[in-house]
């Protein structure tokens, strides 16, 4: 709150020292409650998006946190070695003692498919399946007082006797068992029968999962179980070079640091250090988990925030211009008077001062309505992203709960004051700066052409943009390149306006700031720069004020054009007469209007392009293949075998390598697949970008023949948002092993296209298994076969013992295009609050319109014009307003999709699809919006008394 | 000649919450067809009010008006609106021009709301303009005129549409004596030639006296109606 005092202390100084201006401002205020209302509507909104980006930035942290309960609990860091290594281990750990950890616990895992049979012997078939699940085996008595606290552990009763497991609920309701029941795990080409002992709930230490999946299949069994199923593995054997069966057991020790569930993880850094110096040497490694984890949520609160910031900017930038607007008209409604306080010995600045405090009044009561409002608008937007979320696949959905700080609110109100205190006070100085006479007897402005100075800033601005622009391009910095380019037509305007004709100038430079906006994207990704939210966000402002301005410029064209066409009507005439004769007011309610419906139009073009890219992803991801099957382990022979397949490519493949680019140090848990000679037997998936090789196949060539090389794609690394490129050709990462703690550097040699498959970055075979030696396992194959469902359909019900899991490349693009359009159907929701505002705002704009016409409608009527004609000339102002806007607005959103189908946007090759019932729906519910917007103002404007108008004297 | 605004007791009531102020009590007016009539008093006396309800501006509590024989308070807003476009022009102390509007599209606004068509409209304000001495200011809005040109257009404007009746309230109020005299010889040549019907409204006891006719008013009643025509009984 200190920020927004401090904001607050020049104006409470003002009110609380200077009586005169403390009556003006809070009589004006208070002089008309309904306008003031309004003025406040238009205020808020700025705090409102601010206070929602901040609170679907806290559901995120919060929901991605509760994980650490769900499925750590007390466990904050955990050591891995093979099972061969077990003993060694155990001894290193003996008589651990630091201040800063709490406890140990032995945990062995295996993972394991899991299904309940319809009879037994080899021809049983799977009544039901879980493929994935995770055998576990630790000592219950130690592990429910593991870290202190029994709840945060889950873990209660009695452990499972010999043949028995402790099943969760997710696998319980998977298998469809309780207790009692039996199930079947399968591993390493062996299986065991379980007995249901009971059910228990994902809670801590009970939900300790390794997969990306939310959901834990854990299964608690007896000690010497997970031995039993890998009898016969031999672990050495594996590690020179033998393929094993299926995923190795694993023996871990989870330590708990000091302090609860979220707290001990603050502990990481020193334990991890003492634990390192413990165990050098030994084959392992040490995964802060818990740490990794709040670390993920934390960003991924950041990310969304930020995301829905950007997004909201365009709004907000909307709700700045109805404010600009806003405070314009009341200085003009007010001119004489305010004329009349200066020839009365008023100072400018206090002019400034009580202007300002009147819009602090307002600014400090929107602020706090905006901030109730976001926190609305927050719970919204969590609850569409929560039924977004549960469309995808329930193992992968993150429960979505709402959750805000108190600093979140603050944060949203402190921002939105300050968004509302700087438009304010600009627009009470850029207002203040009239002519005493002019004001008092309401003359018109006279307009002042640039002096020296102003050829100096705009000198400055122009080599500022130049600078810029060389730099983004130097850097591949996607904001500057857009930016500098349009600051440089900005200063060449500021500087030229001064000697040649303003037209002319303006026409030139505003023409080029247009061209760059469209093109300048495309251009930036072209060389090699990632678009991020915000550059999409510079690239509307370029698109659009430059836009607005040209056609101000020709509004009088424009105006003559429409009333030769409709035959000079005298509302049409009257309805054009004010948006012509009042053109900064004109251009920024089109301003205002144009950037939010160019984003929505943006948007909408952009998710249909990717509705309508089904059939060209699933060519690119595929390639000649049509299935990915996931199994423990691919046996290639058998496969080969199965009815219809033409071709299979094993896979080696691993969901948790630890990758770490050179550029930033940071490690990221990360997909890694590495492919041999047989995946080029077909077509295989297309590379967007080949580097230095000609050809995709010589790419891929290259890629299989080394152990040092990898091929990404645009996502690789990175989690929300659209893609922004984490290493590009050329750019080295670091590969690590988190079991037996081995690594690579690889160089990235190709870009692929967006990997929908979650295959995470392409290597060679051999690269995995000299990274992953002992656990290198081929778990996922690339098929070709001629009948994709019906394959995926029986190879899940023939392979279950493997745990096999299929999908249709097409139906796993198909699913994952659904999401991102249900995605962007979210943002447009998000971003229609802005139209809501810009609709509001021509409401706003048209009631004090109608205030500051009175007069003049009064003298209309006496002359003879019918009220209905006086309504007809209030909607055609709006309605020619708000039409100006929507084109523009359409016109550059499909201007600039349109221009990313040039090159390969975000990862792949666009088609231009225009959806066309969509915009124009958009078009007309914002053209009937703003007309319903009218139907008030325009109605109190024919219902104005001509005899009481014109006594009217202010 | 015959009359044509006969006004018969006509009461108008302005109300403020509990309080009612009469400011038109019972008034008998009447004016001849091609008459120039002043109407004087001092502030409050109702003499704007009385002009409001004479022209149909403003509604009336009691009593009848009736111009050019059609009873202008029985009529619907939109048929007194349109009556007013067809048969009055009005000329007002503030000018109230319509600041958007050059000073040819103010003029050519009544021609258009009585009907006329563009072109014709178009040259009639022109000539009109031409006629007030305006006619090298047709392109000019409000904003870049003097005091008394924007008068001139409104006596133009008044003046366009070729009302049987004008209307002015003060029309010389905002104006320097020498412009005051010469908006107001205009309206008397305009008066004399054209045969206009003008019912004046002013303070200035010159103006006043420039009519054929001078009608004073105190507290919402006439007290005088004194004729200034030489020769006249």
């Amino acid at each position: 709150m200190i920020p927004a005092i401090v904001l607050s202390l020049p104006f409470i100084y003002i009110l609380a020292t200077k009586p005169v201006l403390r009556r003006l401002a809070i009589r004006n205020a208070t002089r008309r409650p309904r306008e003031s209302a309004l003025v406040i509507a238009g205020s808020l909104l700025g705090t409102a998006l601010m206070t929602a980006s901040f609170v679907v930035g806290d559901t995120l942290t919060s929901s991605v946190t509760a994980l650490a309960y769900s499925r750590y609990g007390p466990i904050d860091e955990v050591i891995t070695v093979l099972p061969a290594d077990a003993a060694l281990l155990q001894t290193r750990m003996a008589g651990l003692s630091h201040p800063d950890i709490d406890g140990s616990l032995e945990i062995s895992t295996l993972d394991v498919s899991t299904a309940t049979l319809s009879s037994n012997g080899s021809n049983a078939t799977a009544a039901s399946a879980a493929p994935r699940a995770q055998l576990l085996e630790l000592d219950f008595a130690k592990a429910s007082v593991f870290g202190g606290d029994a709840k945060a552990t889950g873990i209660m009763g009695a452990g499972p006797a010999e043949g028995e497991a402790v099943v969760l609920e997710a696998l319980a309701n998977r298998l469809h068992i309780r207790a009692g029941d039996s199930f079947t795990a399968f591993a390493l080409g062996n299986q065991v029968k379980l007995r249901v002992q009971r059910v228990i709930r994902q809670t801590g230490l009970a939900g300790f999962w390794r997969g990306r999946e939310v959901l834990s299949y854990n299964a608690f069994v007896a000690p010497g179980t997970i031995r039993k199923l890998a009898a016969g593995v031999d672990v050495q054997a594996l590690a020179s070079g033998k393929v094993a069966k299926g995923s190795l057991p694993l023996f871990m020790v989870a330590i708990s640091n000091r302090g609860g569930v979220e707290s001990g993880a603050a502990h990481t850094k020193e334990v991890s250090a003492e634990l390192e110096k413990r165990l050098k040497g030994l084959r392992t490694n040490i995964s802060p988990v818990k740490q990794t984890l709040l670390d993920a949520a934390r960003k991924a609160g950041e990310s969304l925030q930020q995301l829905y910031q950007t997004i909201g900017s365009f709004a907000v930038f909307a709700g700045i211009l109805l404010l600009i607007n806003i405070f314009t008209m009341l200085a003009d409604e007010r001119k004489s008077e305010l004329g009349m306080m200066r020839a009365m010995g008023l100072k400018r600045r206090s002019l400034v001062a009580t202007f300002a405090s009147e819009g602090w009044l307002y600014a400090i009561v929107a602020s706090a309505i905006g901030t109730v409002v976001g926190l609305g608008i927050g719970r919204l937007v969590v609850e569409g992203a929560g039924r977004i979320a549960s469309s995808g696949s329930s193992d992968l959905r993150t429960p979505i709960n709402f959750h805000f700080t108190p600093s979140s609110l603050q944060n949203g109100f402190v921002i939105g004051l300050f968004i509302a205190i700087a438009t304010v006070v600009g627009t009470s100085i850029s207002t203040s700066r009239f002519n005493i006479i002019s004001a008092i007897r309401d003359l018109e402005r006279s307009k002042v052409r640039g002096g020296k100075f102003r050829s100096a800033i705009g000198s400055l601005v122009g080599l500022s943009g130049l600078a810029l622009a060389v730099g983004g391009f130097a850097a591949k910095q996607a904001t500057t390149i857009m930016a500098g380019p349009a600051l440089l037509a900005l200063g060449v305007a500021t500087f030229l306006n001064r000697k040649q004709s303003h037209r002319l100038v303006l026409t030139l430079c505003a023409g080029f700031a247009v061209v760059w906006g469209a093109a300048g994207v495309p251009i930036a990704i072209g060389v090699g720069a990632a678009p991020s939210p915000t550059v999409f966000l510079i690239q509307g402002l370029i698109l659009v004020i430059p836009s607005v301005m040209l056609l101000s410029e020709y509004q009088n064209e424009v105006g003559h054009g429409l009333a030769r066409i409709t035959g000079r009507r005298l509302a049409m005439r009257l309805g054009l007469a004010y948006p012509l004769a009042r053109k900064q007011r004109t251009a920024l309610t089109l301003a205002q209007f144009s950037i939010v419906v160019f984003i929505l139009t943006y948007i909408s073009v952009i998710s249909s392009m990717f509705e309508g890219q089904a059939a060209a992803f699933t060519k690119d991801l595929g390639g000649g293949y049509n299935v990915v099957l996931d199994s423990n382990p691919i046996d290639v022979g058998e496969l080969k075998a199965t009815a219809g397949v033409t071709a299979v490519a094993p896979i080696v493949h691993t969901e948790r390598a630890s990758v770490t680019p050179r550029s930033t140090k940071e490690a990221t848990e990360w997909p890694m697949a590495g492919i041999d000679e047989s995946f080029l037997n077909v077509t295989p998936p297309r590379l967007t970008d080949t580097g230095k090789y000609p050809t995709q196949r010589a790419a891929y060539e290259a890629l299989i023949a080394s152990d040092h090389f990898a091929i990404v794609d645009d996502r690789f690394l990175s989690r929300q948002g659209p893609p922004a490129a984490v290493v590009g050709i050329g750019d080295k990462f670091t590969v690590k092993d988190p079991t037996s703690g081995t690594s690579r550097e690889l160089t990235v040699i190709a870009k692929s296209a967006n990997d929908l498959l979650f295959n995470g970055g392409w290597t060679s075979a051999k690269a995995m298994r000299a990274i992953f030696p002992t656990t290198a396992l081929a778990s996922r194959a690339y098929i070709s076969t001629t009948n994709p469902d019906a394959f995926v359909a029986a190879i899940e019900a023939r392979d279950f013992r493997k745990g096999a899991s299929a999908v249709t490349i097409s139906g796993r693009v198909n699913e994952q295009l659904a999401q991102q359009v249900r995605f962007f159907g979210l943002i447009r929701s998000f971003l229609s609050l802005g139209l809501v505002v810009g609709i509001a705002g021509i409401g706003v704009i048209m009631v004090r319109a109608v205030r500051e016409r009175r007069r003049q409608v009064g003298v209309l009527r006496a002359l003879g014009f019918q009220a209905n004609s006086v309504s007809n000339a209030f909607a055609i102002e709006a309605g020619f307003v708000a039409a100006e806007g929507i084109i523009i607005g359409v016109a550059l959103g499909l201007i600039s999709c349109w221009t990313l189908t040039l090159s390969e946007s975000f990862g792949q090759k666009f088609t231009f699809v225009v959806p066309v019932g969509t915009v124009v729906l958009l078009m007309f519910a914002t053209m009937v919006g703003s007309l319903a917007a009218t139907i008030g103002p325009a109605r109190s404007a024919a219902k104005i008394k001509p005899a009481v108008a014109l006594r009217i004297t202010d | 000649m015959s009359e044509i605004l006969v006004a018969t007791g006509v009461r108008k009531v302005y109300r403020t919450g509990a309080e009612e102020l009469e400011a038109l009590r019972s008034v008998d007016f009447s004016v001849t067809e091609g008459e120039w009539v002043s109407i004087m008093g001092p502030s409050g006396s109702g003499k704007t009010t009385l002009l409001n309800c004479l022209s149909g501006l403003d509604e009336i509590d009691g009593g009848t008006v009736s111009i050019d024989g059609r009873t202008l308070h029985s009529m619907t807003d939109a048929e007194r609106t349109s009556h007013r476009a067809h048969a009055m022009g009005f000329i007002f102390q503030a000018y109230n021009l319509i600041p958007v509007f050059n000073a040819v599209e103010n003029v050519e606004l009544p021609l258009l709301l009585a009907g006329v068509d563009a072109k014709t409209a178009r040259a009639r304000a022109t000539e009109t303009l031409d006629r007030v001495g305006l006619g090298a200011r047709l392109k000019n809005r409000p904003t870049e005129l003097s005091g008394g040109e924007q008068q001139r257009v409104t006596v133009a404007r008044a003046l366009a549409g070729r009302p049987k009746v004008v209307w002015a309230d003060e029309p010389t109020g905002a104006l320097d004596s020498e412009t005051a005299n010469v908006v107001m010889q205009l309206l008397g040549e305009l008066n004399r030639t054209d045969g206009l019907t003008l019912i004046v409204v002013t303070h200035d006891e010159e103006v006043g006296r420039s009519a054929q006719r001078l009608v004073s008013m105190r507290d919402g009643r006439i007290v005088s109606d004194e004729s200034l025509v030489v020769g006249a009984s």
